[in-house]
């Protein structure tokens, strides 16, 4: 669950104002300083948020890094919309405490209050890629509302003759560092979780032994990671490294492998076991004397069929769980090091 | 007549006094009777599909719906005397465990459990059907005489059995194309299934079997399909369509409810040609809705019913807890539900099949129904409504529909037997406005004659000779005869129908229509 956090935090750094060197008016200056000033604690705790996810920090910390920008962007927006206006003037405070009020909820992920949810709904096939879609109307609204903060700061500087400098701390900069790297990795995650996701179905119908939903969702996998293996070919490495790239690529082979190959194997068994059952309670049903020798040599050569498929079910069952486990902690090992090495370091 | 008039004035004595019995109960059952037939028909005046049901009512009609269902498991028939003679025993069920029970055997009485004896002597088959249908007891005691004059009473415990009517079965078609073909009765639910499986996953299961012998084609029969569980009916659409809105439903004072297919991907993705007729109803008609909104599948056969609402089931007293109605159905004090009409369908494009029915794409004249009966017949029948919404699906491309229907009127033009349907079919319509039986006896007995020979006409024009496929069983089924008599009799029987009927004859050709347009082959 890393990555849809990252997402949120790259949207408030685009609403982030820039710093300012007032010029006159010193009051102005110091109306928007007091903006920029709250703006600064969101950064800092939106650097020590990221820092906890490149890290590999445990997800309870990682989880209250979140909780403690949420608070933080909360309590920037009740702050600013306390400020009085300036010389009459409201727009630019409340087009801030507008944009912050969204990136609060975009955080809260509480997109009920920003997208409408039942339009979204309809247009998803199923709960993530409600959730999928949600996300990106939100954040779209997201980066509309920050253009706005840009272009009213822009003119609220101008209206009170204030130069604006685009300087960027140490912070600042690490944060624009740390974009690209989690662009790229959200990339790889999205194309990635659509495989683990329709893998989770498949799995989820079999457990049920529903073979209508099994062979459906199996078939849809074979589909979505037809799909994925292309985009994978074309997607480059991040600065000369591939590893996400390899890791994502050894999943979705091993679930394609798995749902044209094995799968088969475990819905032939189903099919295998049913008969074998019905073919035991019709002879359960005849009596001794009712049973011929062709029922009994049947039924035998019926128990030596049902036995081997039982053994090979079990086989195929064993080396996926041990492979798919295998490939999960590669995966995950492989994005804590890709965001270990590429997002820059705290101090 | 006069041969006959002693005979007939018996008979028609019994059925009177028959009649009367059935009345002349104890007070409180005639009291419970009466009322059981007022609330129903007070339930019934709202709609004709909302009914009062008494707890034994509501598990014959849920029984239906189900693969299984509580039994003694054996049938009688009528002898020629007027005997209630046992006619099968379904293997493995508690009559055929009992070893006491056999075919032929003269039953005299029952007696149910908590209730008094019932004398078979003097009620006819349909009221002994009635009285063999398991009720809230436990077991039932039997009396008969075996075939060597041996009089012996016999206590059976019902049971669960299987439901033979709701057993799917999937069989191949072998002609110039190999083709699959499933009947399928009705939308039924496994009770017992934790999850819910229902006829959606039999039907899959078959699909499966058939796809491993290289099937290039399925029919699924929905012909006398008279419904059930909605849900079955969208997961069934699922097995053919990738992914989408399916349809919608209203209640009242509530948004359009949208229902979607539960799971992406396909499990056959070939020609499909689904058979339709008059009895066709309700979740089999959104069945065929969807396959044909979504270019899916050729519908063949005759306008179907028109049912495009939606019912639940409750108990009447609305302070019982569901959760212990579930855990203890057979509490005695849940006896009364009532089945209420509360939601009406709607395709996604918004349209309704509401006293209209689906329109087949090749419409074959059904001489099995020439008493017709629609929904639209219904004077308090919902009337179809509309709805300002539609969704966005994406339809398979177009199907070769005009070129499939000319094929087929042609082969039916030129077909003697469809030829004779459709005059057989002319002059029963003609007769069906008569609405006078001659009583003289030499004409009653013509009239009489001549339909009895329009019957033997018509059974022998749906009996196809000139079939142009075999039908086989599909390895799985093959395996599974070898060693059960029962089912083999049972699969011999439908094979032997499968091959005579001249409808799905016809359905096999638009298939292989089908198949070859569709693959230029």
């Amino acid at each position: 669950m890393k990555t849809k956090l990252i997402l949120f935090v790259l949207c408030i750094m685009i609403a982030a104002p820039a710093t300012l060197n007032a010029q006159t008016f010193k009051t102005a200056g110091d109306y928007m300083q007091n903006i920029g000033d709250e703006y600064e604690k969101i950064k800092n705790d939106i650097w020590d948020y990221t820092n906890a996810v490149a890290r590999g920090k445990g997800a309870r910390k990682i989880e209250n890094k979140r909780k403690e920008l949420i608070k933080t962007v909360g309590e920037a927006k009740k702050k600013i919309a306390k400020m009085p206006d300036f010389e009459g003037n409201l727009v630019f405070r409340d087009t801030v405490v507008s944009c912050l009020q969204l990136n609060y909820y975009v955080l809260s992920e509480d997109f009920a209050k920003i997208v409408n949810m039942e339009e979204v709904s309809e247009q998803s096939y199923d709960a993530m890629e409600a959730y999928l879609l949600a996300k990106e109307i939100a954040n779209e609204k997201l980066d509309m509302a920050s253009e706005r903060v840009k272009a009213q700061q822009g003119v609220f500087a101008a209206d009170h003759n204030i130069t604006l400098i685009n300087e960027k701390d140490k912070i600042s900069q690490k944060l624009e560092k740390a974009g690209p790297v989690f662009n790229y990795y959200n990339r790889i995650y999205l194309i990635y979780f659509k495989c683990y996701k329709q893998e989770a179905y498949m799995l989820e119908a079999l457990q049920k032994v529903d073979m209508n939903a099994v062979e459906q969702n199996k078939n849809a996998l074979i589909s979505v990671c037809a799909e994925t293996q292309k985009k994978l070919d074309t997607l480059k490495p991040f600065k000369g490294d591939g590893s996400l790239k390899t890791s994502c690529k050894k999943t979705v082979d091993f679930y394609k492998k798995e749902a044209e190959e094995k799968v088969p194997i475990q819905v032939d068994f189903y099919l295998k076991k049913e008969n074998f059952d019905k073919k035991k309670a019709a002879i359960d049903s005849k009596s001794q004397s009712e049973r011929t020798q062709k029922d009994v040599d049947e039924f035998n050569a019926a128990v030596k069929e049902f036995n081997d498929a039982v053994n090979k079910f079990n086989a195929v069952n064993n080396e996926l769980n041990q492979t798919r486990t295998q490939l999960l902690n590669e995966w995950n090992q492989n994005v804590q090091n890709f965001l270990d090495k590429h997002v820059p370091k705290k101090g | 007549w006069q041969k006959y008039e002693a005979e007939a004035r018996t008979q028609a004595a019994r059925i009177a006094r028959q009649q009367i019995r059935k009345w002349k109960v104890e007070k409180e059952d005639f009291e419970k009777k009466l009322s059981d037939i007022y609330l129903n028909s007070l339930a019934s005046a709202f709609d004709p599909h909302s009914a009062y049901f008494a707890s034994e009512d509501k598990e014959s009609f849920l029984s239906n719906l189900s693969t299984s269902a509580f039994s003694y498991g054996f049938y009688v028939k009528e002898s020629d005397e007027g005997s209630m003679l046992v006619s099968i025993l379904t293997p493995g069920g508690p009559a055929w465990r009992s070893g006491e029970i056999h075919s032929g055997d003269k039953v005299i009485s029952i007696q149910k459990e908590g209730k008094t004896e019932t004398d078979f002597s003097s009620l006819g088959i349909e009221e002994v059907y009635e009285q063999l249908m398991p009720g809230n007891e436990k077991y039932m005691d039997v009396t008969l005489i075996s075939s060597n004059d041996i009089k012996k009473t016999i206590r059976l415990k019902k049971e669960k059995l299987k439901v033979e009517e709701n057993i799917l079965q999937g069989y191949l078609l072998e002609g110039s194309r190999k083709a699959g073909y499933i009947a399928l009765p009705d939308f039924f639910v496994q009770e017992g299934s934790n999850w819910m499986l229902g006829c959606a996953n039999e039907v899959a299961k078959e699909i499966l079997k058939l796809k491993k012998e290289n099937i290039e084609g399925i029919i699924l029969d929905l012909r006398y399909n008279g419904g059930g569980s909605l849900k079955e009916a969208i997961d069934l659409a699922g097995l053919f369509i990738n992914e989408g809105p399916m349809m919608m439903s209203t209640e009242r004072n509530q948004k359009p409810h949208l229902i979607k297919d539960l799971n992406r991907g396909t499990l056959y993705d070939g020609p499909l040609v689904i058979m339709i007729n008059n009895y066709t109803a309700s979740a089999a008609e959104v069945l065929s809705m969807i396959l044909k909104d979504y270019n899916r599948a050729v519908i063949i056969g005759t306008q179907s019913y028109g049912k495009a609402t939606g019912q639940n089931i409750s108990p009447l007293d609305l302070s019982i807890d569901p959760v212990a109605y579930k855990t203890d159905p057979q509490n005695k004090s849940l006896t009364k539900f009532v089945k209420i009409t509360n939601a009406t369908l709607f395709s996604v494009k918004g349209v309704t099949y509401q006293k209209k029915g689906i329109t087949p794409d090749i419409v074959l004249l059904d001489i099995n129904n020439t008493q017709q009966s629609y929904e639209s017949q219904y004077p308090n029948a919902l009337s179809p409504d509309s709805l300002n919404k539609k969704l966005l699906y994406t339809p398979c491309p177009n199907l070769p529909l005009k070129e499939l229907a000319e094929n087929s009127n042609k082969r039916v033009e030129q077909s003697w037997r469809f030829r004779r349907v459709k005059e057989i079919s002319d002059s029963l319509q003609k007769a069906g406005k008569i609405k006078t039986v001659p009583i003289e006896w030499k004409s009653f007995t013509k009239w009489n004659k001549n339909a009895d020979e329009v019957m033997d006409q018509i059974d022998s024009l749906l009996n196809n000779k000139e079939a142009s496929f075999k039908v086989n069983n599909n390895r799985f089924a093959q395996d599974l005869i070898s060693v059960d008599d029962y089912l083999k009799e049972i699969i011999d029987a439908e094979i032997k129908n499968i091959r005579n009927d001249i409808y799905i004859e016809e359905a096999y050709k638009t298939l292989i229509d089908l198949i070859q347009i569709t693959t230029k082959k």
